[in-house]
C-alpha cells in the first residue's frame, strides 16, 4: 500500500467517524486531508500535461502548499470541456483521446479506430479500466471527467462511509435498518460496501427517474445504486446516449446521431406519459407486495411523476420506510423553478413520504461524494473535501462561511485534477448544527451570473424543449 | 416630490445645483435630481449613515435599495490613478418614483402643442442646450469628476466623452440626423417632420371603387385629388444601457429630434451623463415643449411596480432597448403590444489578410487596437475576436505584437478592470481555454489586457470584455463566415482591398458595418444603427 492510498484510506475512516457524529479529532481528519491534497499536486504535476501548464505559468513546482493552492492553482471545471468541439463534430476520438490523456494522470493509449460515437469512445475507454462520466450545460457542449476504474470504486467506498450514517438514521427500525446500524457501528467503510454488495437494501425496490444506463450526472449514480435493490424500475428503459443528448442540443451530424436522437427524443417526448405509467405501474405492484420504495431523481422529474398520477387519478400510499432522493438542480434549462417546498408537501400529502425520509443530494460530475442536506437545510461537506470559496475574481475568500462560488480540493480526485471551481454560487456556513454535524456546509445554491444552467435538472428537462 | 419648475434663463446650472445640494458629493453621499416632465424632482435629504443601514440587511450584490421616497444606488469608489476597488462606496441618493406621472394620455394635447413643432424650433433647442452646456462647462467638468470617482474607464475616455458631446451636439449634426433618417421619396426628412407632405403619385382607386362605378353614380368614389405623408411623432420609453455614457444622451438626442414625450430610463453605472443634460435642457429651456414633455429618471430594471404601468398597452407607443439579452427579452415578453425597437447586444470582429504578415504587422495591430479600445470592449462595435489568416504560429506572432500593442494602451489608458471579469479571464485560463496561447499583460500581478490564441471553437458569451483579445486563425479570412451571425454588429477587415472582397458576403450574413481595420468607432450624423435609421423607427409614418 502506496503513502497515498494509505492515507486515503485513514481519511476514509476519519470522514466515516464524523458522519456518524464522532469526530474525535477534527484536526487529525484536516491534516490527512491536505497532506493528500499536497501529495495530489505532486501527481498531478507530474503526470497531468494541462495542469504542469498551468502550474508553471503561476510559477509553481512539483511542490505547492495548500494555501497556495487554494490561491494560485484552483482550475475553472471547464478544464472537462478545453477539447475541441470539432473533434466531436467530425467523430475524431483519436484527438478526443488525445485531449483526455492531457488531464488525466497517465498516457491513453486506447485504440480509436472504429469509434463513431461518445457512448462507443466511453465503452472503449472502459475496457482500458478508464471510467468516464459526463455532464452538460444549456449548449450542449460535454464535460468529460476520467477515473481510473479503481478510484471510482474507491470514490463509491468513501461515499458510503459519509452518507451511510445519514441514510440510516432515515431508514426505519426494521430488519433493514437495524442490520446496517449495527454493521456501520463494527465495518470499515469497504466491509460496508462489500455488505451492501452482498446484501443490498433488504425489502427495498427503486423507482429511477432516469435511464436504465447513462454516464451522466444523476445517471451515473442510479447505474450505481440499482444493484443494492431486490427490483430497479427505470422510467426510460434505454440507455442515454451521449451522442444522442448531444445531437438534441446542437443539432445531429450524422444520420446515427439523428437516429439516437429521435430514438431519445421518442422515448423522452412522445412515450412519456406511457413511461411514468408503467413506473407508475411498478410501483404500485412493489408497494403492494409490502415492499419500500426509494424513488430516486431531479426535482422536475418527481414534479412529472405527480402530475401524471394526479391526471391518472393514482397517488400511490407507499410503504412506511420509502424514500425519495432529489437530485440535479431545482431549475430547469428552460427557467422553471421547482419549488422544495412544495414538493416535500406534495410526496408528503399524496405518497404518504414522510418529510424526514426525503433526501437531497448535492454533487457534480467532479466530485466524487454526495452531499446530503440534513434536516436543518444544510448539505454538510464531509472532512473528504476542502471546500474553497471564491469571489468573482477567483480569489479565495477567507473563512468557510459566507457567498462565493463554490470551489473544493477533493483528494479522492486521484486520476484528474480536483481542484476546482465550479459555475455554482453558494452559501457556506461553519461550525454545529443542530444535526450533530460540525464543519462546512452550503444552505444555498444557485449559478454564477452568465454561467450556463447545469444538472439533471437542466439537461434532461430540456430534451422535450 | 418636491418640484422645480426651472432657473429662467441666464441662471447657470451650477446655482442652482448648489442651491439644492445637488451632484456634488458630501460624506460620500451624492444627491441626484430627476426631470419629469421638465420639472426638477429633487431627492430628499439622506446621510452617509442613513444610506449605508438602508442597505445593511442587503446582500453584498445589493447594488440599489428604496426607501420612502427615495430611491439609492451605490457604486464602488475606483481609486485612480491605481484604477482599483477602494472598499468604499459612493452613494447617490434619487427620488421616488411614481409611474403614473410618467405616462402622457393627452395625446390632444401632444398633438396641438409639441407634435406641431418645426424642425428650426428643434435645431434651436439643441443649439439653445449646446449653448448653455458650454457656458457650464466648468460646471460640467466636475460632474465629469464625480463620474471619475466610480468609473472604470480611464480618466482619458470620460474627459473625450465630454469633448464630444460638445463638439457632436450642434444643430447642424441634427439636421443631416432628421433629413437624412426620415428622407422618404427624395424629400428631406424634415420636410415629413414638420407636418404633411403631398406625395406626387397618382393613387389607384382600389378595385372596390371600380366596382362600385357599376353599382352607384360614377364620379363619386375617385381617387383623392391629393395624397400626403407626415412623420408623426409618438410617445416613446428608452431603456438604456450603461455600457458607456453616450447610451442615455443618445437616446435622449433621438427622443428630441422625434419631438416624442419621451422618458428615458437611465441605467445604473452611468445616470449622471443623462441628468447633465436634463440639468441643461432645464437651464436652457424650462417652458419649451419639449423640456415639458421630456423625463430622465432611474428605477431597478425589472421593478414591477414601475414596469408594470410602463409596459401596459397603450402608455407608449415605442419602447428602445439597449441591453443584455435577457433585458431586451425581458421588456418584449412584458410589453408584447408595444412596439419595441431593440438595440441588441452586439460584438464587433475583425479580419485580418495575411497580407499583414509581409511588414505590415505593427500596422495591423496598431489599428484593431483601436477597435478593440471602444469602450474597453463593451461597446458593441469593439472587437472581441479576431481572425488572422494564417497558421498558428503566425496567429501568435500577431498575439505577441498586439499584446505589445495593448500593453502601450495600457500605459496610456490604464483601466480598471472589474474582478469579475478578471476571474473570468483566470477562468478561461485555467479552464476551457487552458490549451490556448496566452499573451497577457499584468500591473501588480493582475490582469490589465491580453491576446489569446484559440484554434478550436469560441463561446462569445464566455467573453470578459475587459481588453482581452481572441484571435483565431483561419487557412482563408473566408472561413471566418461560418462564425459570423447577426450577433456580429461590425467587421474591420485589412487590408482594404480584402474589404471590398468580402463586404457583400460578411454584411449578408448579419453584420450591420463592413469597415476598415481600426474604423469601428467611426459615426457620421445619420449613419445607420444595427441595420435601421433609427429616428424612421421613432416616428409612425402616416398617409391623410
Amino acid at each position: 500500500m502506496n503513502r497515498l492510498t494509505e492515507t486515503c484510506q485513514k481519511l476514509m475512516s476519519a470522514s466515516s467517524k464524523w458522519a456518524s457524529g464522532k469526530q474525535e479529532a477534527p484536526g487529525e481528519a484536516r491534516d490527512l486531508r491536505r497532506r493528500l491534497i499536497e501529495l495530489n499536486h505532486t501527481r498531478y504535476f507530474e503526470n497531468i500535461p494541462l495542469y504542469r501548464k498551468i502550474a508553471l505559468e503561476q510559477g509553481f513546482g512539483r511542490s505547492a502548499s495548500v494555501d497556495a493552492i487554494r490561491q494560485h492553482l484552483m482550475l475553472d471545471a471547464g478544464i472537462f470541456k478545453s477539447y475541441e468541439q470539432g473533434w466531436l463534430d467530425a467523430g475524431d476520438y483519436e484527438s478526443m483521446t488525445g485531449w483526455l490523456s492531457e488531464i488525466f494522470s497517465r498516457r491513453i493509449n486506447t485504440d480509436p479506430s472504429g469509434i463513431d460515437s461518445i457512448d462507443g469512445w466511453i465503452e472503449r475507454l472502459g475496457q482500458d479500466d478508464i471510467h468516464v462520466v459526463y455532464s452538460s450545460g444549456t449548449s450542449g457542449t460535454f464535460s468529460f471527467v476520467p477515473r481510473n476504474r479503481q478510484n471510482w470504486q474507491t470514490a463509491r467506498t468513501a461515499n458510503i462511509a459519509c452518507l451511510a450514517p445519514g441514510i440510516l438514521d432515515r431508514l426505519p427500525d426494521g430488519f433493514a435498518g437495524r442490520l446496517f446500524r449495527s454493521a456501520f457501528e463494527s465495518k470499515s467503510p469497504r466491509e460496508m460496501v462489500e455488505m451492501l454488495g452482498k446484501r443490498g437494501l433488504p425489502g427495498y425496490d427503486a423507482a429511477f427517474l432516469g435511464f436504465r444506463q447513462g454516464r451522466m450526472g444523476n445517471q451515473a449514480l442510479m447505474e450505481e445504486l440499482s444493484p443494492l435493490f431486490g427490483r430497479a424500475y427505470f422510467l426510460y428503459e434505454i440507455p442515454v446516449s451521449g451522442s444522442g443528448l448531444r445531437a438534441l442540443r446542437r443539432g445531429a451530424g450524422t444520420s446515427e446521431e439523428r437516429l439516437m436522437a429521435a430514438r431519445l427524443r421518442r422515448e423522452v417526448v412522445e412515450r412519456k406519459t406511457e413511461n411514468y405509467i408503467r413506473l407508475i405501474d411498478s410501483i404500485e405492484a412493489s408497494t403492494r407486495q409490502g415492499r419500500k420504495i426509494l424513488i430516486f431523481g431531479a426535482p422536475f422529474q418527481f414534479n412529472e411523476l405527480l402530475e401524471v398520477m394526479r391526471e391518472q387519478n393514482r397517488f400511490v400510499p407507499l410503504n412506511r420506510g420509502s424514500l425519495a432522493l432529489v437530485g440535479g438542480g431545482w431549475k430547469s434549462f428552460t427557467g422553471e423553478a421547482v419549488s422544495r417546498q412544495s414538493l416535500v408537501e406534495t410526496l408528503a400529502g399524496k405518497l404518504g413520504l414522510e418529510s424526514e425520509r426525503i433526501m437531497e443530494g448535492y454533487s457534480m460530475t467532479e466530485i466524487n461524494l454526495l452531499m446530503l442536506r440534513c434536516r436543518h437545510g444544510r448539505f454538510h461537506i464531509p472532512p473528504m473535501i476542502e471546500p474553497v470559496l471564491v469571489d468573482a475574481g477567483l480569489n479565495p475568500i477567507k473563512g468557510e462561511e459566507g457567498e462565493g462560488a463554490f470551489g473544493f480540493m477533493d483528494p479522492l480526485a486521484l486520476d484528474y485534477p480536483g481542484f476546482i471551481v465550479s459555475g455554482d454560487r453558494v452559501e457556506m456556513v461553519n461550525g454545529e448544527c443542530e444535526c450533530g454535524l460540525t464543519g462546512p456546509a452550503v444552505t444555498r445554491i444557485g449559478r454564477i451570473p452568465g454561467s450556463e444552467a447545469k444538472g439533471c435538472g437542466g439537461i434532461m428537462g430540456s430534451v422535450g424543449v | 416630490m418636491r418640484g422645480y419648475h426651472g432657473f429662467g434663463r441666464g441662471i447657470i446650472m451650477e446655482k442652482v445645483c448648489r442651491e439644492h445640494g445637488l451632484l456634488a458629493e458630501q460624506d460620500a453621499v451624492v444627491r441626484v435630481p430627476f426631470l419629469v416632465k421638465g420639472r426638477l424632482v429633487m431627492p430628499p435629504a439622506i446621510s452617509l449613515k442613513e444610506a449605508e443601514s438602508a442597505f445593511s440587511g442587503a446582500g453584498g450584490d445589493t447594488l440599489v435599495v428604496k426607501t420612502a421616497g427615495a430611491q439609492i444606488l451605490r457604486e464602488p469608489v475606483i481609486e485612480r490613478p491605481a484604477m482599483r476597488c477602494s472598499g468604499e462606496y459612493l452613494y447617490q441618493v434619487m427620488p421616488g418614483l411614481d409611474p403614473c406621472e410618467l405616462v402622457e394620455t393627452d395625446t390632444g394635447g401632444l398633438s396641438g402643442g409639441l407634435y406641431q413643432l418645426k424642425t428650426d424650433e428643434i435645431l434651436s433647442y439643441i443649439d439653445r442646450i449646446t449653448e448653455t452646456m458650454q457656458i457650464n462647462a466648468r460646471f460640467l467638468t466636475g460632474i465629469v469628476d464625480l463620474m471619475r470617482r466610480t468609473s472604470q474607464y480611464p480618466d482619458c475616455f470620460l474627459d473625450n466623452w465630454l469633448a464630444s458631446a460638445f463638439s457632436s451636439l450642434n444643430s447642424s449634426s441634427a439636421r443631416q440626423m432628421i433629413d437624412s433618417e426620415l428622407a422618404y421619396r427624395g424629400l428631406p426628412g424634415s420636410r415629413y417632420l414638420d407636418g404633411w407632405v403631398e406625395v406626387s403619385q397618382i393613387a389607384d382607386t382600389g378595385w372596390l371603387a371600380a366596382q362600385a362605378w357599376s353599382m352607384f353614380p360614377a364620379g363619386r368614389f375617385a381617387a383623392p385629388a391629393k395624397l400626403r405623408v407626415r412623420a408623426m411623432p409618438v410617445r416613446q420609453l428608452h431603456i438604456t444601457a450603461g455600457n458607456a455614457p453616450d447610451v442615455a444622451p443618445v437616446s435622449l438626442l433621438r427622443a428630441v429630434l422625434t419631438k416624442s414625450a419621451a422618458v428615458i430610463k437611465l441605467p445604473y453605472g452611468a445616470v449622471l451623463p443623462g441628468i447633465m443634460f436634463a440639468l441643461a435642457a432645464v437651464a436652457a429651456a424650462p417652458e419649451h415643449p419639449i423640456t415639458r414633455n421630456l423625463s430622465l429618471v432611474y428605477w431597478r430594471g425589472g421593478d414591477q411596480t414601475i414596469e408594470g404601468e410602463l409596459f401596459k398597452p397603450g402608455a407608449f407607443d415605442r419602447i428602445v432597448v439597449w441591453g443584455s439579452p435577457r433585458a431586451v427579452a425581458s421588456v418584449q415578453s412584458r410589453a408584447p403590444f408595444t412596439r419595441t425597437v431593440c438595440l441588441n447586444p452586439r460584438y464587433g470582429i475583425s479580419l485580418i489578410g495575411r497580407e499583414a504578415f509581409y511588414g505590415k504587422l505593427e500596422d495591423a495591430a496598431a489599428r484593431a487596437s483601436l477597435d478593440v479600445m471602444i469602450y474597453n470592449q463593451k461597446a458593441c462595435t469593439s472587437s472581441l475576436v479576431q481572425y488572422f489568416e494564417g497558421t498558428r504560429e503566425q496567429a501568435c506572432d500577431y498575439a505577441r505584437v498586439l499584446g505589445a500593442v495593448l500593453k502601450k494602451w495600457d500605459e496610456a489608458a490604464p483601466d480598471f478592470t472589474d474582478p469579475a471579469a478578471s476571474g473570468r479571464v483566470k477562468r478561461m485560463r485555467r479552464g476551457r481555454y487552458v490549451a490556448a496561447d496566452w499573451h497577457t499583460n499584468t500591473r501588480q500581478g493582475e490582469f490589465t489586457s491580453g491576446v489569446v490564441v484559440i484554434t478550436g471553437g469560441f463561446d462569445i458569451t464566455e467573453h470578459p470584455m475587459c481588453r482581452l483579445v481572441v484571435v483565431k486563425p483561419v487557412a482563408r479570412l473566408e472561413d471566418a463566415l461560418v462564425d459570423i451571425d447577426q450577433f456580429v454588429s461590425t467587421a474591420g477587415v485589412y487590408p482594404e482591398e480584402r474589404r471590398i472582397q468580402l463586404r457583400d458576403r460578411i454584411a449578408s450574413r448579419g453584420v450591420s458595418a463592413v469597415v476598415p481595420l481600426g474604423h469601428c468607432e467611426f459615426v457620421y450624423p445619420g449613419i445607420p444603427h444595427d441595420g435601421m435609421l433609427v429616428l424612421n423607427q421613432l416616428v409612425e409614418w402616416k398617409t391623410g
